[in-house]
């Protein structure tokens, strides 16, 4: 079986907050990370590949450094990777990162049996990317899968919908999305990360791809952030008990929400 | 470049078991807002089996036409067929603007169609508005782990596209009487065009008060050490008709199923009361709530919560619920 795994370099947004003061996005020294349902995508690929046998594909479109998660991808396991990097290709948004994407796949044979994608990223989450890919390629895609089986030759993928769960059987080549819930993903092994220093890193860029000028980076892309603010947490006027013993602290609150016919 | 020729802000009904969903209603009262600046008509699509009989649900909530697409095959989602036929639809109707639910399948066909017709679309996006200068959709969206918000807009290409989450803007008052077209779009579907056959629906256990329809909702974090006192919010919920809810520590612990989890990765609610007992305020959490009057009880006075707060106790809820539940009682039974 032929896998693709597609993974993104994120900043790791859960050190970031906002000055309530300043209204400044603080990083607090965010590193940039593999994205973490990404993980989940791979833990999938690798583990219908110890099922059935075949390779584990890993790309990834970003600026050089995005080579590090393409790395350690191998180090989990992954087999072979590619970075699709070009100034080009920069600025893009959903539909031209998955056009970029949908493009790299062809180039590499369009012969994918599964395509994993995290469900979404945690620096925009937009959760589009895998769903954009798979209309791209025409070919069926599960969004936010929370279970992968792969039984008697058939692809057999659960997702969540409401606090229900639909199971379904889906036809191949197709994208299946992972959820966090999908699996635990599993460490680097020792082997992987002495592989990784052997590993080659692929380099595909806008010239190697069949795309048209006008679709991939900044220029293709339809959505434009006009602008970002800081949110900053809302101050409202208030009423605040201090310094009271519970019981009187409990009646004060008790009796403002009876004023407001709250009880 | 020349958009003259597209018309429309379309909404995209999401059926579930036979029924329109409330966030299609949420959506068609965003429409009508945005329509009455752009002067455009609002117009819906309802696709699935047996869904006919629910053109006039859309047309109450604000539709001017709705457009029904039929077929057995459509009975469940199914992202290669919807996308087809939906696609194919937009193609030749070419909307001006068209809001999905971000729902699971809204999440899955509005990038799906994004790609078939070539368009941007803004995700979860929880702000809505016109540029008074370009008209505009200025569709707003928080980023960054709910730090950021941006503000995105697609002057170059139509449609302009969203996704906006349930409950995040008001259900309009539905009136029955209101008039609208139904045009019946004829589906050329066959088995072949299905990506995936469902094999099971497993369903949910019956929740008894799900929080997302709540007005009043009870919800508790950290700063609730036993499961003993957690019961107490429980006995307060009762009191006060509401339900329960949690931030994800609490449901990690298991005190509560993973349904009541309100925050990024749980549910949004927007219920009139929020009582916040115990909960610090971290973005993740505060992100899925807005609610009219918020009350939070935390021995911290200066944890994050506090500061968002309308009403803000600094108590420790050891002592602080039982003596609550006490006073709410007192009242009530006078
Ligand atoms: C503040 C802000 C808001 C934005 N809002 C929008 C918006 O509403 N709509 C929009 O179209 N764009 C938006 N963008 C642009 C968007 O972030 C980029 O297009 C980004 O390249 C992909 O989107 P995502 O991170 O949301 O991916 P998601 O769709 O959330 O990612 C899902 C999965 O797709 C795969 N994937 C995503 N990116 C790559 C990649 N570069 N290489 C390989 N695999 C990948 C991964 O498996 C990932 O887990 C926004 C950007 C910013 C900064
Ligand atoms: C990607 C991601 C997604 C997430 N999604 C969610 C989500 O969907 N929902 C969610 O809730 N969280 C989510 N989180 C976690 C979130 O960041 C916080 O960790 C979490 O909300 C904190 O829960 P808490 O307020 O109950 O606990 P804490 O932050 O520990 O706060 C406990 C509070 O109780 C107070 N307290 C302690 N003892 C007492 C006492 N005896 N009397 C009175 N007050 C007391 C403390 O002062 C403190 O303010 C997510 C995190 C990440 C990284």
């Amino acid at each position: 079986m032929k896998i693709l795994v597609c993974v993104k370099q994120v900043v790791d947004t859960s050190k970031m907050e906002v000055d309530p003061n300043t209204g400044r996005l603080n990083r607090n020294g965010a590193n940039s990370i593999l994205n973490p349902c990404d993980k989940n995508a791979l833990e999938a690929a690798l583990q219908l590949k110890q099922q059935t046998g075949g390779t584990v594909t890993v790309i990834t479109m970003g600026p050089p450094q995005a080579g590090a998660v393409l790395l350690e991808s191998v180090s989990m396991g992954a087999d072979d990777v590619y970075l699709i990097t070009d100034r080009a290709f920069g600025g893009a948004d959903t539909l031209a990162t998955s056009y970029t994407l949908a493009a790299a796949i062809r180039k590499l044979g369009n012969d994918f049996d599964l395509i994993f994608c995290g469900q979404e990223s945690i620096d925009s989450n937009t959760a589009q990317v895998g769903p954009e890919v798979a209309a791209m390629l025409g070919i069926a895609d599960v969004s936010a899968a929370v279970g992968f089986q792969w039984q008697d030759g058939k692809a057999i993928v659960t997702r969540q919908v409401g606090e229900g769960c639909e199971v379904l059987e889906l036809h191949l080549p197709a994208v299946v999305t992972a959820a966090p819930a999908l699996n635990t993903p599993r460490y680097p092994s020792v082997q992987g990360i002495l592989r990784k220093y052997e590993t080659e890193i692929h380099q595909l860029t806008a010239v190697d791809l069949d795309v048209e000028p006008e679709r991939i980076g900044l220029k293709g892309s339809p959505t434009q952030v006009r602008g970002i603010r800081p949110v900053v947490p809302p101050k409202k006027e208030n009423l605040k008990i201090e310094d009271q013993a519970p019981a009187e602290a409990a009646a004060a609150l008790a009796e403002a929400l009876a004023k407001v016919n709250v009880i | 470049m020349d958009f003259s020729d597209y018309k429309g802000i379309y909404v995209i009904a999401e059926v579930r078991d036979g029924k329109v969903e409330k966030v299609t209603g949420e959506l068609l009262g965003q429409a009508r807002k945005l329509a009455e600046k752009t002067g455009d008509p609002v117009e819906a699509v309802i696709l699935g089996s047996g869904v006919k009989e629910r053109a006039q649900d859309l047309i109450a909530y604000g539709a001017d036409v709705v457009y029904v697409m039929e077929s057995p095959l459509l009975a469940h989602y199914d992202g290669m067929a919807y996308e087809k036929e939906l696609g194919a639809l937009l193609k030749e109707k070419k909307p001006s603007a068209i809001l999905f639910a971000a729902t699971p399948y809204g999440r899955d066909l509005a990038p799906r169609i994004a790609s078939a017709v070539v368009c941007g679309v803004t995700a979860d996006v929880t702000e809505l508005s016109v540029d008074e200068k370009t008209g505009l959709i200025v569709w707003s969206r928080p980023a960054m782990g709910g730090n950021i918000m941006a503000d995105i807009i697609s002057p170059q290409y139509r449609p302009q596209v969203g996704t906006v989450r349930p409950s995040t803007f008001d259900l309009p008052e539905a009136d029955a009487s209101r008039k609208g077209s139904v045009v019946e779009v004829p589906v050329t579907l066959t088995e072949k065009d299905l990506g995936t056959i469902l094999k099971e629906i497993i369903p949910a256990p019956k929740e008894e008060n799900p929080i997302e329809e709540a007005q009043i909702i009870v919800a508790g974090g950290r700063g609730i050490h036993s499961e003993e006192e957690w019961a107490q919010l429980h006995e307060l919920a009762d009191l006060l008709g509401g339900s329960v809810g949690a931030s994800r520590p609490i449901c990690e612990l298991g005190w509560e199923p993973h349904s009541a989890q309100i925050g990024q990765t749980g549910k949004s609610v927007a219920p009139h009361i929020y009582f916040a007992f115990g909960i610090s305020g971290a973005m993740q959490h505060i992100c899925g709530v807005k609610a009219d009057i918020m009350i939070a009880v935390n021995r911290d006075k200066n944890a994050p919560i506090m500061e968002m707060a309308d009403y803000a106790v600094t108590a420790d809820l050891k002592d602080f619920l039982p003596a609550f539940i006490a006073e709410v009682k007192k009242i009530q039974e006078k």
